[in-house]
C-alpha cells in the first residue's frame, strides 16, 4: 500500500473531520428549519378548516349560508395563499375562493371524518407537479344536513427560503472545510519541522562521528522523549562500538605475539644447517605455538556466539558437591606441584550446563592457581539463597588493583602486561566465564582485600529464557 | 586399509596424505568434488576423508550422490563448526566430522573409531612389555610388583594401554578421563602423567610412557 507522507494525511483526516461535522449540522438545520414551516402551513391548513366547519355549524342550513354569503368572504380575505371551498354533501362547489388558482384536483372532494385536526392535513400532488397541503373535512349545518370544506394550500412559497438556506450551508461547509485543510496543513507543518531537523542531526552521526548527538533543548516535550531515547541508544551503539574497535585491536595484538614466535624462531633455525633435533626442537615449539593460537580461536569464536546467545544450554540439575570435586579433583596434581591446596565445602544444587559450567569453574581455578601464594589453600564455597546459588572461589594472593577490578573480565585484559605473551592463558578465561554466566542469567563478581582474591559466581534459582 | 583424501587446499592434502600413509594407510587423493566422486564411485575404499568446502561440487552434493550407491564411512572436515553444519553432515550420511583446526593425532583417532565401530569387547587383561593391567580388579603389576594408583591415574593408564602404540592428545585425555569436554590452557594433563610416570616408569629401567613433544603421550614398549 502506498504510504502518504504525515502532513498530507493529517490535513485530509482534519479535512474531512470537518466536513463530516459541519455536513451534518447543515442537514440538521436544513430539516429543522423546513420541518418547521411545513408544520406553520398544516397548523395553518388546519385552523382554516376548523374555522370554515364553525361557519357552517352557525347556519341553520345551506340556504342561510347562502344567505350569509359576506360571512365566508369576510372569513377569506386577506388568505391569498389558501384554497377555501364548501361544497355540499355530494361534493358540489358551493363557495370557493381561489385566488392563487391553485389546482386541487388531486384532493378528494368528499370526506368521511370531521376531525379536522394537523393530522387529518395530508400532501398531494397538483397535476402540474406542485406541493400542496390539504385537508378535506365534514361539517353539519344546524338542520343536520353535511357539507364538505376543502382547505389546500401550495409550499411552493417555502421552496425559495428553502434552497436559499441551503445554499448558504453549502457555502459554509466548504469555506469551513477550506480553512481546517490549510490551518491543520500549517499546524501538522509546524508540528513535525522538529522531525526534520532530528533527521538532519542523525545523518550528521557517522562511524567516524559517534560522539555526535541530537540537540534537545528547542523541542516539544514528546520530541524530547524521542530525542533522548535516540541519544541514548546512539550512546549505547558508540560504547558497544568501541569495546568491538578495542577487542579487534586486543585481538590483533595478541596474535602477534604468537606469529612473531613461529616467524622468528624459523627463521633463525633455518638460517643454516642445523641437527635433526633441533628441527625437532623447532617443530614441536612451534606446535605449542599453534595449540594456542587454535585454542585462542576457539574461544574467540565461544565468546562470539555466547554474545549472539547463539549457543543454546543443556540445562540439568547439577550437584554442586559432585561437580565441584571433580573439577578440584581436575586440578588437584598442578595444585600439589605448586605446593598449593583446594579445598570444596559444598552442598545444594543448581540448574546449569554442565559442560559450561565445569568450564566456568575450571577457568576460574586456573586463574585462582595461577596467583595463589605457595602454600596457600584455594577454597570453594557454595551460598544457597532464596532466590539463587552463589558460589564463590577465594585464593590468597596478591590483591587485584581497584583500577583494574571491573576491566578483568574484558576479554583480553590482563593486569600485568608482561603476563600477555606467558602461553598458559589466552587472556579470555575470565571472558568466558561472564559471558556463560551471563547465558545462564547469572552474574559473576570479584573482590579483592586482604590478601584474598574472592571471584563470586551467581545462579538465579529461577532462570528465564535469553530473549 | 585404502583411504581416499578429497580436499583442495594443497598444503592440508600434503600433510594429510603424509601423515595417513606414515600411519600404515594407503592414501589416494583427489583435489576437487568432481574427481573425489569419481574416485569414490569406481575406487574400492574403507573410508572418505572430505572436506565440506571443495570448488565445483562441493563435499555435500559428493556425500549425497555418494551414498546412492556407497556405504563406506565417511569423515568430513569443515572450517565451519555451527551445530546445524555438524548435524547437516551427520544427516546426509557421513560418519564424523572434524573441525579445522584440529589435531592430526585426533584425526588419526577419529579415522581408526569409525574403522572399527562395532561392538568392540573390552579386553579384560592388557600387557605391554612387563605392565599387566588387570581391568576388572583395577589392579596393575610391573615386573611382578604391585602398583598402586589413585582412580584416575588407573583410568589414564588404562586408556593409554587401550591405544597402545597411538599417540593421545591432551584435550583427548583430558576428555575421557576428567569428561572435561573443552579446550583449556592448563598443564593438569602434563602433570597427571609425570604423577603416572613417576609410579610407573620410574623405579624400572624400560620407560612405556613415551612424550611426543607438543603433540601427546602414548604408551608402548618402543618410543615411536
Amino acid at each position: 500500500m502506498r504510504q502518504f507522507s504525515l502532513t498530507t494525511t493529517l490535513t485530509g483526516t482534519f479535512s474531512l473531520i470537518t466536513l463530516l461535522t459541519f455536513y451534518l449540522a447543515g442537514s440538521y438545520l436544513y430539516d429543522n428549519l423546513r420541518g418547521q414551516l411545513l408544520r406553520v402551513k398544516t397548523d395553518e391548513v388546519s385552523i382554516k378548516a376548523q374555522h370554515l366547519q364553525g361557519l357552517v355549524g352557525g347556519e341553520d342550513s345551506l340556504t342561510a349560508l347562502l344567505e350569509h354569503e359576506y360571512r365566508f368572504r369576510g372569513q377569506t380575505a386577506g388568505n391569498n395563499a389558501f384554497v377555501e371551498q364548501i361544497r355540499s354533501a355530494t361534493g358540489q362547489l358551493i363557495l370557493n375562493f381561489n385566488p392563487s388558482s391553485l389546482n386541487i384536483d388531486s384532493l378528494p372532494i368528499v370526506a368521511n371524518s370531521t376531525a379536522a385536526n394537523e393530522k387529518a392535513v395530508g400532501r398531494w400532488t397538483s397535476p402540474s407537479g406542485e406541493d400542496i397541503y390539504g385537508v378535506t373535512v365534514l361539517a353539519h349545518y344546524r338542520n343536520g344536513d353535511s357539507a364538505n370544506i376543502v382547505v389546500a394550500c401550495s409550499i411552493a412559497d417555502i421552496q425559495p427560503l428553502l434552497s436559499g438556506y441551503r445554499a448558504t450551508i453549502v457555502r459554509t461547509v466548504a469555506l469551513a472545510v477550506l480553512i481546517a485543510a490549510a490551518l491543520s496543513y500549517l499546524l501538522v507543518y509546524r508540528a513535525i519541522r522538529p522531525l526534520h531537523h532530528i533527521s538532519r542531526q542523525a545523518n550528521r552521526i557517522t562511524v567516524e562521528g559517534l560522539g555526535v548527538r541530537l540537540d534537545d533543548t528547542h523541542v516539544s516535550p514528546e520530541l524530547r522523549d524521542l530525542s533522548r531515547s535516540l541519544n541514548d541508544m546512539f550512546a549505547r551503539l558508540e560504547r558497544g562500538f568501541k569495546l568491538l574497535s578495542a577487542y579487534t585491536e586486543n585481538l590483533a595484538h595478541d596474535l602477534r605475539t604468537p606469529v612473531t614466535n613461529l616467524r622468528g624462531q624459523t627463521e633463525v633455525t633455518l638460517s643454516r644447517p642445523r641437527a635433526a633435533e633441533e628441527y625437532q626442537a623447532l617443530l614441536a615449539s612451534n606446535l605449542e605455538e599453534y595449540e594456542r593460537l587454535s585454542r585462542m580461536i576457539e574461544n574467540i569464536l565461544f565468546l562470539a556466539r555466547a554474545e549472539n546467545t547463539q549457543i543454546s544450554l543443556r540445562r540439568i540439575e547439577l550437584n554442586l558437591s559432585e561437580q565441584l570435586e571433580h573439577v578440584a579433583e581436575y586440578f588437584e596434581g598442578l595444585a600439589d606441584d605448586s605446593g598449593t591446596s583446594i579445598r570444596v565445602h559444598a552442598d545444594g544444587s543448581i540448574d546449569a550446563d554442565p559442560v559450561l559450567f565445569r568450564r566456568v569453574i575450571s577457568n576460574l581455578l586456573s586463574n585462582a592457581l595461577r596467583h595463589t601464594t605457595p602454600g596457600g589453600v584455594i577454597e570453594m564455597t557454595t551460598e544457597t539463597m532464596r532466590d539463587g546459588t552463589a558460589i564463590v572461589v577465594s585464593n590468597p594472593g596478591p590483591e587485584i588493583p581497584v583500577e583494574h577490578m571491573d576491566k578483568i573480565f574484558e576479554r583480553f585484559y590482563r593486569i600485568d602486561e608482561a603476563r600477555a605473551n606467558s602461553s598458559d592463558s589466552t587472556g579470555l578465561g575470565l571472558a568466558i566465564v561472564r559471558s556463560i554466566m551471563e547465558l545462564h542469567r547469572g552474574s559473576v563478581s570479584v573482590k579483592s582485600s586482604g590478601g584474598l582474591t574472592r571471584f563470586r559466581i551467581y545462579f538465579p534459582a529461577k532462570f528465564d529464557k535469553p530473549a | 586399509m585404502r583411504l581416499l583424501v578429497i580436499e583442495d587446499e594443497p598444503k592440508t592434502m600434503a600433510y594429510l596424505a603424509r601423515g595417513l600413509e606414515e600411519s600404515g594407510f594407503v592414501v589416494d587423493t583427489a583435489r576437487n568434488g568432481v574427481d573425489g566422486l569419481h574416485l569414490a564411485l569406481t575406487g574400492d575404499y574403507d573410508l572418505v576423508v572430505l572436506d565440506v568446502m571443495l570448488p565445483g561440487l562441493d563435499g555435500w552434493s559428493v556425500v549425497e550422490k555418494l551414498r546412492v550407491t556407497k556405504s563406506m564411512p565417511i569423515l568430513f572436515l569443515s572450517a565451519r563448526d555451527d551445530l546445524e553444519d555438524r548435524i547437516h553432515g551427520l544427516e546426509l550420511g557421513g560418519d564424523d566430522y572434524l573441525v579445522k583446526p584440529f589435531a592430526f593425532v585426533e584425526l588419526l583417532a577419529r579415522i581408526r573409531t569409525v574403522l572399527r565401530r562395532g561392538p568392540v569387547r573390552e579386553a579384560e587383561h592388557l600387557t605391554v612389555g612387563d605392565l599387566e593391567i588387570d581391568v576388572v580388579k583395577r589392579r596393575v603389576r610391573r615386573a611382578g610388583q604391585k602398583i598402586t594408583l589413585t582412580p584416575r591415574e588407573f583410568s589414564l593408564l588404562h586408556l593409554l594401554a587401550r591405544k597402545r602404540g597411538e599417540v593421545l592428545s591432551r584435550t583427548q585425555i583430558a576428555s575421557y578421563v576428567w569428561e572435561m569436554n573443552f579446550d583449556s590452557d592448563t598443564n593438569v594433563v602434563e602433570v597427571a602423567v609425570r604423577r603416572l610416570r613417576a609410579k610407573v616408569d620410574d623405579p624400572f629401567p624400560v620407560k612405556l610412557i613415551h612424550t611426543i613433544r607438543g603433540t601427546g603421550y602414548l604408551l608402548d614398549v618402543e618410543a615411536p
